[in-house]
């Protein structure tokens, strides 16, 4: 066979020393220019992104496979491991569940009850589809997944996802079959909220670390570790009454979230489907309008 | 003697290897891995793959194609766009200019060279992300990154030569 030499590939390129020279600063001008362009004109490249997202999905989603049956077989190994243990755990558990679940039926039966006595209307949204989590969407300032469901499935931006304990995020960018959730952890993330059995209303911020903030909190309240936060429903974005966590204590004086959520663990996530109500005519520029 | 068109094939697909290799790369690391904290750090192998074929066969990692592997990560990872090719490229051209430094020395040099660059690229990134969401990041998942890449990349590097060895022999 004939050898190869470095130099046999110069027959691919058409430009050399120089030639490369001009190419790679014409490359480093074009993606300065797109990184420019990205921060003025951010519509841009999400259509970009929705696109690509769709070509790459379907491959994505054979290539996870592997990686979930190992994540099943280390799963059965560690759970035969400790099976003893978390057996006489899940016993215990069980017991004191079940005084939780007569409870839980008591207060179920008073508050529907109650509602109907008020006339109380209601959605808290409810899950129509449960898409895979296929990728990982994230690095050290973008904290997101990419989910196997887009357009055709229904799913829409602004919708939000759950798992089975709590808020995981938002639908942030659609495509045919693919579409991108933002984390609740993301730098971009807000979310309006309550906090405490007061139901102080804040926003919960998140600054890509796995704490995410809670702002605007009004003057004067005081919140402590353990307090319960939950989706306010404001803004009519997110359905009311969702978990998301409870307050930790931090080192610094911002208040601070653990998320019920396990986004490390994500493998599916359920989208709450979710009809804000309608939006009120503001008087005042009807009759602007009018005149 | 001219080359038949079988050679020019075979050529070709030798050339292309490398890159192919990186950009599958690229798809695997996004995979969801579901191992706690990893999401955030993600080792940069594109960056390995810059590094180590500027190096050692420029001829086979062509600036143009570091555009589009930069792009397409920008592009799966969410980032902003543009960010992580033009890192790429000004890895490229730093290393570029002092390949004769690293050729033909230990791999330790090969490695220490590679650390300093990573640290040099991931400064890069943080600065270009705070300039891009208007605010400065949080330095741990950078900090974090910088420091998996390095401890990934002799197992890179080692992958890279086999392939280097079978595709120029």
């Amino acid at each position: 066979m004939r050898r190869i030499r470095d130099n046999d590939f110069s027959t691919f390129l058409p430009f050399r020393a120089t030639g490369q020279r001009i190419t790679l600063l014409i490359l480093i001008f074009l993606s300065t220019a797109l990184f420019v362009i990205g921060k003025t004109n951010t519509g841009l490249s999400e259509k970009a992104r929705a696109s690509l997202a769709d070509v790459t999905v379907p491959v994505l989603d054979v290539l996870s496979q592997p990686i979930l049956a190992l994540d099943w077989v280390a799963k059965r190994v560690v759970d035969m491991v400790f099976v003893y243990r978390e057996n006489d755990q899940l016993r215990e558990n069980n017991r004191r569940l079940m005084d939780w679940q007569t409870e839980a039926l008591r207060l179920q039966q008073e508050n529907d009850r109650f509602q109907k006595l008020l006339n109380v209307k209601n959605d808290y949204g409810k899950t129509f589809i449960t898409p895979r989590v296929v990728a990982d969407a994230s690095g050290p300032f973008v904290h997101a997944k990419l989910l196997n469901v887009g357009e055709t499935d229904g799913v829409r931006k602004g919708q939000v996802a759950t798992d089975d304990f709590g808020l995981v995020g938002q639908i942030v960018a659609v495509g045919q079959r693919s579409a991108r959730l933002l984390l609740l952890t993301d730098l971009n993330s807000r979310v309006p909220i309550f906090v405490g059995a007061k139901q102080h209303p804040a926003i919960l911020a998140g600054d890509n670390t796995r704490f995410p903030t809670v702002v605007f909190l009004p003057v004067g309240v005081q919140v402590a570790p353990g307090d319960l936060v939950v989706t306010s429903g404001a803004g009519g974005v997110f359905p009311p009454r969702l978990p998301i966590g409870r307050v930790v204590s931090s080192n610094d004086d911002v208040v601070r979230v653990q998320l019920f959520s396990d986004s490390d663990r994500l493998d599916f996530v359920n989208i709450v489907e979710f009809r804000p109500p309608p939006r009120l005519e503001d008087p005042r520029t009807q009759s602007d309008a009018a005149k | 003697m001219k080359p038949g068109v079988l050679q020019y094939v075979d050529t070709g697909f030798r050339m292309v290897t490398p890159v192919v290799l990186a950009f599958l790369m690229l798809v695997i690391s996004r995979l969801p891995f579901g191992i706690e904290g990893l999401e955030s750090a993600m080792p940069l192998l594109t960056l390995i793959a810059c590094y180590y074929w500027t190096i050692y066969r420029p001829a086979l990692m062509p600036s143009i194609a570091l555009f589009f592997l930069g792009l397409l990560q920008d592009l799966v990872t969410g980032g902003p766009l543009g960010l992580m090719a033009l890192v790429l490229l000004l890895v490229h051209w730093v290393v570029d200019a002092q390949r004769r430094v690293f050729l033909g020395k230990s791999f330790v040099v090969g490695w220490w060279g590679f650390g300093l660059i990573a640290l040099g690229a991931e400064a890069v990134i943080w600065m270009l992300a705070s300039i891009y969401y208007d605010q400065l990041m949080v330095v741990r998942p950078f900090a974090f990154q910088f420091m998996l890449t390095v401890a990934i990349y002799p197992c890179f590097a080692w992958l890279f030569s086999l392939v280097q060895r079978a595709i120029v022999k």
